[in-house]
C-alpha cells in the first residue's frame, strides 16, 4: 500500500474545501439559527466572479481572488440585510423553504448570466504537477491546503482575542443577554454573514483553479457542508473544520473499498455520529 | 372607465387572442424535446438542442409540407429520470406533441420511453447508448445511436492493438451509460485478449476524482476506457494529467466537443475517441451539415449536435413521407424510413435500433479530432 500517502493527501485537500464551506454555514446557523440551504451558492458565485474577473476581464489571479471574495461578501451583506432579516425569528420550515428558493434562484441566475458551459479559472502557477514522497499533487491543491490553515488560524485568533470575536461568542451563547449588555446584534449578524459568505466564495475561487466552474456546483457543496456540520456538531467552528477533514478522508479511503459507495461512506459516518454522539463530535449537549 | 367598457375591452382582447391562436394552430405541428438544460450535462444538452433547432429550421424554411411549420417545444429533463418523465408527460398530455426527441442520458431515456408507449407517441433518441433500451419491446422508441456494445465490437481489436498491452482499466460515470460501457467494453475487449484490472465509477456531480485515479494508478493499466460528458471529461483529463498517468486513453462522450477543447486545450491530445460523429468526417452529407451548422452558430458541430439534428430530421422526414401528423402514422413512417444523416443513412430494425451509419475511432491532435478508423454499423 505505497499509495496510502496519496489517499491521505487527496482526502485532506477535498476535506479542507468542505471545511471552508462548512465554517460559514455553521457560523450562520449558530448565530442566527437559520439553516442556509443557499450557502453553497456563495461558493459557486465566488468561482464565477473570479472567472469573470480573470478570464473575461483579464485581471491577474490574485486581484481576481480578492475582488471576488469581496464581491461575494457584498452579496452576503445585501442578502442578510434583506431576505435574512425578514427570516429572522421565522420558523425553521419557512427559513428552509426560503433559502432553498434562494438557492434555486441563484443557480438559475448563474445559468442565465454565465451559461452551462464548464469553465476554469486560470491558474497563477506555471508548474503542472509536483511529486514528493510518492504523492502526486499540484500547486493549486497545495494553495488550497495552505489557505485553509491560514483561515482556520485567523478565525481562531479573531474569535478568541478580539473584541468583536468575544461579542460573537457571547451572542452564540445567549443572544438576549448579549443584547442586554450592549452588543450590537444587527452589526454582528451582518459581519458574520459576510465572513461566512466570503470564506465560501474563497473556497470557490481556489477550487475553480483545480476543478471546473459550473452553475450546478453550489447544490452539491451545500449538501456536503450539511454533512460536515452534522458530523462536527452544529454551531462549532472546530467541529466544522474537523468534520470537513474527516469527511474528505473518509471519502478518499471509502473509494479504495468501493468507489460506487464513496458518498455512502459520508452518510454512514453521519448515521454513526447521530446514533452515538447526537450533538456531533464537537457539539455541546443542548 | 366604466365596468362595461372594461368588459368589452377584455372580450375584444380575448377574442383576438383566440382567433390568432386558432389561426396558428391550423398550421403548427408540435414536436416535443426533453434535454438536460440544467445540471452537470447542461452544456451537452444545449448542443443537442442547437442541432435539433437546425433540423426544424430546414423543414420550416423549405415549406414542403403544405407550408405547415414545426414548433419545437423543449423541456428541461436535467438528466434526472423523474424530471424527464414529468417533462415528457407535460409535452404529450398538455401540449399534445406528435413526437418526442430526447432524453439524452440513458437512464432518463429509459424512464421517458414508457411515457411514449403509454400515449402511443413515437420517441427518437439520438444520444442514449445503453444497449438494453431497444431490448424492452417498446415499439415507440427509436434509437439512432450505435450502442456501446456495437462500438465496442467494432473497435475492440484496434483498441487492443493501440493499447500495446493487455491490462485495461475503466473510469466511467455512474449512470446506465457509464455502467454499460464498463460492462460491454469489458466483454468485447476480453474477447480480443484484454485483462480488466480496475473499474472506477464516479458520480456526475463529483469534482475530485483523485481517489479513483489513484486506484487506477495502483492497477498499472496499459489503457483506460473512459465515459464522461463535457464537465466530467474536463475534470478526468486534467486530473489524469496531474497524476501523471501514462496509459493509453480511450473514451466515449464529450472528449471531442468544442466546449471540451476550449477548457483543456492540448491536454486532451492523444486521447482516442469512440464517436458516433466527428465534424472532420468528409462525406458530402457531413460537409453540408458542418457548413449549415457553422453558418447558424459560428462553431463546428460535435457528435451531440449531430445527434440532435438527426433526431429531428428523422421526425420531420417521417411527417413528410407519411403526409399525416398523427403520432401513429409518424411512428409507422419512422419504422420503415431511411434518413440520410451526417454520419450516413439511418435505418431501424424491428426493435427500433438504428443501423447503416458510420462510427469513428478518433485521436485528438492539436485540440481537434482526427479520424483513425471507421466502421459501418450492420443490421443487428
Amino acid at each position: 500500500m505505497d499509495l496510502i500517502p496519496q489517499y491521505i493527501f487527496n482526502g485532506l485537500v477535498v476535506g479542507s474545501s468542505y471545511a471552508l464551506i462548512a465554517v460559514g454555514l455553521t457560523a450562520i446557523f449558530g448565530l442566527m439559527e437559520i439553516a442556509n440551504f443557499a450557502h453553497g451558492q456563495f461558493y459557486m458565485l465566488g468561482a464565477f466572479f473570479a472567472y469573470t474577473l480573470t478570464r473575461l476581464l483579464g485581471l491577474d489571479f490574485w486581484t481576481g481572488l480578492v475582488g471576488s471574495v469581496m464581491g461575494v461578501m457584498i452579496v452576503g451583506v445585501v442578502l442578510e440585510r434583506t431576505l435574512f432579516r425578514i427570516l429572522r425569528g421565522a420558523s425553521l420550515s419557512s427559513s428552509v423553504l426560503a433559502t432553498i428558493a434562494l438557492s434555486i434562484f441563484l443557480e438559475n441566475l448563474a445559468l442565465n448570466v454565465w451559461g452551462p458551459r464548464p469553465q476554469k479559472i486560470p491558474t497563477p502557477f506555471e508548474t503542472g504537477s509536483i511529486a514528493f514522497a510518492g504523492v502526486f499533487t499540484t500547486p493549486e491543491r497545495l494553495l488550497m491546503l495552505a489557505v485553509t490553515v491560514v483561515i482556520v488560524i485567523l478565525l481562531h485568533v479573531g474569535l478568541r482575542h478580539t473584541q468583536t470575536g468575544k461579542a460573537i461568542r457571547a451572542t452564540f451563547q445567549q443572544r438576549e443577554a448579549a443584547a442586554l449588555v450592549g452588543i450590537d446584534i444587527d452589526r454582528l449578524y451582518t459581519l458574520t454573514f459576510a465572513i461566512g459568505a466570503g470564506v465560501a466564495g474563497l473556497a470557490g475561487v481556489l477550487l475553480g483553479t483545480i476543478f471546473v466552474v459550473q452553475p450546478a456546483m453550489g447544490g452539491i457543496a451545500t449538501l456536503k457542508a450539511f454533512i460536515v456540520v452534522t458530523l462536527g456538531g452544529i454551531s462549532s467552528f472546530a467541529g466544522g473544520i474537523a468534520g470537513g477533514l474527516l469527511l474528505g478522508l473518509a471519502e478518499s479511503f471509502g473509494a479504495i473499498i468501493s468507489p460506487a459507495y464513496k458518498d455512502a461512506v459520508g452518510f454512514i459516518l453521519v448515521m454513526l455520529v447521530l446514533l452515538y454522539k447526537p450533538d456531533g463530535l464537537f457539539g455541546k449537549r443542548s | 372607465m366604466s365596468k362595461f367598457v372594461l368588459r368589452a375591452q377584455a372580450l375584444a382582447v380575448t377574442t383576438t387572442l383566440l382567433l390568432a391562436g386558432g389561426a396558428c394552430l391550423a398550421d403548427t405541428i408540435k414536436v416535443g424535446a426533453v434535454y438536460p438544460l440544467t445540471g452537470p450535462v447542461a452544456e451537452d444538452g444545449a448542443t443537442v438542442l442547437k442541432g435539433a433547432k437546425l433540423a426544424v429550421k430546414l423543414f420550416n424554411d423549405a415549406g414542403e409540407f403544405k407550408g405547415d411549420k414545426i414548433e419545437l417545444l423543449v423541456e428541461d429533463g436535467a438528466c434526472i429520470p423523474a424530471q424527464s418523465v414529468a417533462a415528457a408527460e407535460k409535452l404529450v398530455s398538455s401540449s399534445k406533441v406528435v413526437a418526442l426527441a430526447g432524453a439524452f442520458c440513458s437512464s432518463s431515456t429509459g424512464a421517458t420511453m414508457d411515457v411514449a408507449l403509454r400515449y402511443k407517441v413515437p420517441m427518437v433518441s439520438g444520444v442514449s447508448t445503453a444497449p438494453n433500451l431497444t431490448e424492452r419491446g417498446n415499439p415507440y422508441l427509436f434509437r439512432i445511436q450505435a450502442t456501446s456494445q456495437m462500438l465496442a465490437d467494432a473497435f475492440a481489436p484496434k483498441m487492443m492493438e493501440l493499447a500495446g498491452g493487455k491490462k485495461i482499466a475503466f473510469l466511467v460515470v455512474n449512470d446506465d451509460w457509464g455502467r454499460s460501457i464498463a460492462q460491454y467494453y469489458k466483454t468485447s475487449l476480453e474477447r480480443s485478449g484484454a485483462q480488466p484490472v480496475s473499474t472506477q465509477i464516479f458520480d456526475a456531480n463529483e469534482t475530485d476524482l483523485f481517489s479513483y485515479i489513484t486506484n487506477i494508478k495502483r492497477a498499472e493499466p496499459d489503457a483506460i476506457m473512459m465515459a464522461a460528458n463535457t464537465q466530467n471529461a474536463v475534470t478526468v483529463t486534467e486530473q489524469l494529467r496531474q497524476m501523471n498517468i501514462k496509459s493509453r486513453l480511450f473514451a466515449e462522450g464529450s472528449f471531442t466537443a468544442k466546449s471540451y477543447y476550449d477548457v483543456v486545450g492540448k491536454k486532451g491530445d492523444g486521447i482516442n475517441g469512440l464517436m458516433p460523429y466527428v465534424s472532420t468526417y468528409d462525406s458530402p452529407m457531413s460537409k453540408k451539415f458542418v457548413e449549415m451548422y457553422k453558418a447558424a452558430y459560428g462553431e463546428l458541430p460535435n457528435n451531440n449536435a449531430a445527434a440532435g439534428f438527426e433526431e429531428l430530421t428523422i421526425i420531420t422526414n417521417a411527417i413528410k413521407t407519411s403526409g399525416k401528423i398523427d403520432p401513429q402514422s409518424i411512428r409507422d413512417a419512422i419504422a420503415t424510413s431511411t434518413t440520410p444523416g451526417p454520419a450516413g443513412d439511418i435505418k431501424f430494425n424491428e426493435k427500433g435500433q438504428g443501423y447503416g451509419f458510420t462510427v469513428f475511432l478518433t485521436r485528438n491532435e492539436n485540440a481537434a479530432p482526427m479520424i483513425e478508423g471507421t466502421a459501418q454499423i450492420a443490421k443487428p
